[in-house]
Formats: structure tokens, C-alpha cells, sequence
């Protein structure tokens, strides 16, 4: 039931634009999973955990992300184009988007520094508690930020 | 905001929870694949639980609010094509996704039996993970519902 009463120039970037949200979606999530579950295990496993929330961050996290946010740009084109007024949810797009390339790099460079910790003596280091942290915050982001696009509050 | 905003939100959010579950399910699959030990093959593939739990969350809210959301909206019909279309391909997702899911089941229970033993690489539980035939129940599962978010953006032969 998406896109309800739109015009058909709309479809291919809203298309992409869902699929490159839902896919950072589940990517943030799988570093979510990796990272918490990283804490709790001994410290052989550990390290391969941080290494492939990493890895997830590069593969997954950015690549969607670059989707979700050119594609976010180029449907804003076709429904508000220059001079037309902008309702307010568009501007938590704009929060969750922008202030969400801050918010990965903090959580790509936390989930480096974890893979760099090498020392047994320290199963749980600050930097994977961190990005665990982090992660579950951006979901939260975009969890406000789909509801702002579906339900289009004050519009 | 409407009743329809509300139906709309909750209908996204069963979206993304089952679809993202599926990318969950994915990292942790391939991850899983490119692995040896038995011990680091059945912790991966343990840490799927999680994408089951967005599959069934998903699942409910994707059902419940969209065939509300068909109820509440006059302009559109249970019967309509692009319905019919999505809620078949919607099903195929779950029984196509459940048959690569009890294959995944089995290669986590044999990986955890080889852990136990010595956590020995092993050609049977390399082929399992990497098994052709589970990956292409999953490629299917995760291209019906991808192609069900498409019928819903692009509602083919919807006036």
C-alpha cells in the first residue's frame, strides 16, 4: 500500500529510495546483532564478530545508505521542485538522513577500532559498546524517519 | 492524522521489519559461508534467531495492516490484480523462505554436533553451508518479497 496516489514519475525513485532505507535498515540491524553479541562472547569469538560488523559497515551499511539518500534527493525534485513549500517531515528526512552520515561515521570508526583490539584481557572493549550504542540508535532514527514519510504527521 | 496514516505507518513498519530481517539473514548466512570452523559456522548461524524474529513480527503487521488498509480504502479491492499478485508472492516468500530456513536449521545442528567433537573443519559441513540448493530457496524467499515492495510502489493495473 506505499505510494498511495502517486504520480507515476514517482514510482522508480520511490522504489529505490524504500529499497536502499530498507536495506540500510537491515544492514545497521546485522551490525547491531554482531556488535551486542560480540560482548557476550569468549574472547576467540569475539574478534571475528567485530571484524564482520566491520566488514558490514563497508559491504552493506554505505552502499544502501548512498542509495537511500540519492534517490531521497531525486524523488524531493519530482514532488517538491524548486520554490515549492516543503512540509516538516521532510525535514526529519533530512535530519535522519544528513545527520545519519555523522552518525555512521562515528559507528564505522568505532567498529574499526574494535577490530583493533586485540588484548584477551579485554573481552569487552569500550569501542564495541560504542558501536553497539550507536547502532541501536540509528535504528531508532529511522524508525521515526519512516514514520515521518508514512504517516506524514501535520501535513 | 488519519486512520489511514496510522494503518500506512504500522503496514511500512512490518515492511521493514521482514525485509530487513532478510538482509540480517543474509549477513549472517554469507558470513557464515566464507567460515570452516564448526564453532564459528554454528555461532553465526545461531545469531539468525534474530532475523526469525523480525520475519515473524514483520509477517504479522504486513498481513494485518495491509488487508486493513484494503478494507478502509475504497479505491482499491481485495481482488485487485496487484493484491492477489503481492499476497502470492508474499506467501511463496515465507514457504520458499521456510524450506532454505530448515536447510540453514540442519547445517546449524550439524556444526554444532562438530564443534562439540573436536571442532574440526569438515567437508560435509563445508558443503552444507555452502549448499546450492538452500542458496537458491533464500535467493527466491528474498527476491518474492522484494518483488512484492515493488508491486506495492508500482500497483500494476491500478487505476
Amino acid at each position: 500500500m506505499l505510494g498511495f496516489l502517486r504520480p507515476d514519475a514517482w514510482e522508480l525513485p520511490l522504489f529505490l529510495h524504500v529499497l536502499g532505507a530498507v536495506v540500510l535498515f537491515g544492514a545497521v540491524g546485522s551490525v547491531l546483532v554482531l556488535a551486542a553479541a560480540s560482548l557476550r562472547r569468549d574472547a576467540r569469538a569475539a574478534p571475528l564478530l567485530r571484524r564482520i560488523a566491520f566488514k558490514t559497515m563497508l559491504i552493506a551499511v554505505w552502499p544502501s545508505f548512498i542509495l537511500m539518500r540519492l534517490t531521497a534527493e531525486w524523488i524531493r525534485s519530482k514532488e517538491f521542485p524548486s520554490g515549492a513549500q516543503e512540509p516538516d517531515w521532510i525535514g526529519v528526512g533530512y535530519v535522519v538522513g544528513d545527520g545519519g552520515v555523522v552518525v555512521l561515521l562515528g559507528l564505522t570508526l568505532c567498529a574499526w577500532l574494535a577490530t583493533r583490539q586485540k588484548n584477551a584481557d579485554r573481552a569487552r572493549p569500550a569501542t564495541a559498546t560504542i558501536a553497539t550504542g550507536i547502532a541501536g540508535f540509528y535504528l531508532v532514527a529511522l524508525a521515526v524517519a519512516w514514520f515521518a514519510m508514512s504517516a506524514k504527521p501535520g501535513s | 492524522m488519519t486512520t489511514y496514516d496510522w494503518l500506512l505507518f504500522f503496514h511500512v513498519s512490518g515492511a521493514f521489519l521482514f525485509l530487513g530481517a532478510a538482509v540480517v539473514a543474509w549477513v549472517l548466512g554469507i558470513a557464515a559461508a566464507l567460515r570452516d570452523r564448526p564453532s564459528e559456522i554454528a555461532l553465526l548461524m545461531g545469531l539468525t534467531r534474530f532475523a526469525g524474529i523480525g520475519f515473524g513480527l514483520g509477517t504479522t503487521l504486513l498481513l494485518v495492516f495491509g488487508i486493513w488498509l484494503v478494507i478502509d480504502l475504497d479505491v482499491y479491492d481485495i481482488t485487485d490484480g496487484w493484491i492477489v499478485g503481492a499476497l502470492i508472492l508474499f506467501v511463496l516468500s515465507i514457504v520458499i523462505g521456510g524450506i532454505g530456513g530448515g536447510r540453514d536449521k540442519r547445517t546449524r545442528m550439524l556444526a554444532l554436533r562438530l564443534a562439540d567433537e573436536g571442532d574440526t573443519p569438515s567437508a560435509e559441513l563445508t558443503g552444507a553451508v555452502r549448499d546450492a540448493r538452500a542458496l537458491i530457496y533464500n535467493i527466491a524467499s528474498t527476491l518474492a518479497g522484494f518483488a512484492v515492495l515493488a508491486l506495492m510502489i508500482f500497483k500494476p493495473g491500478a487505476s
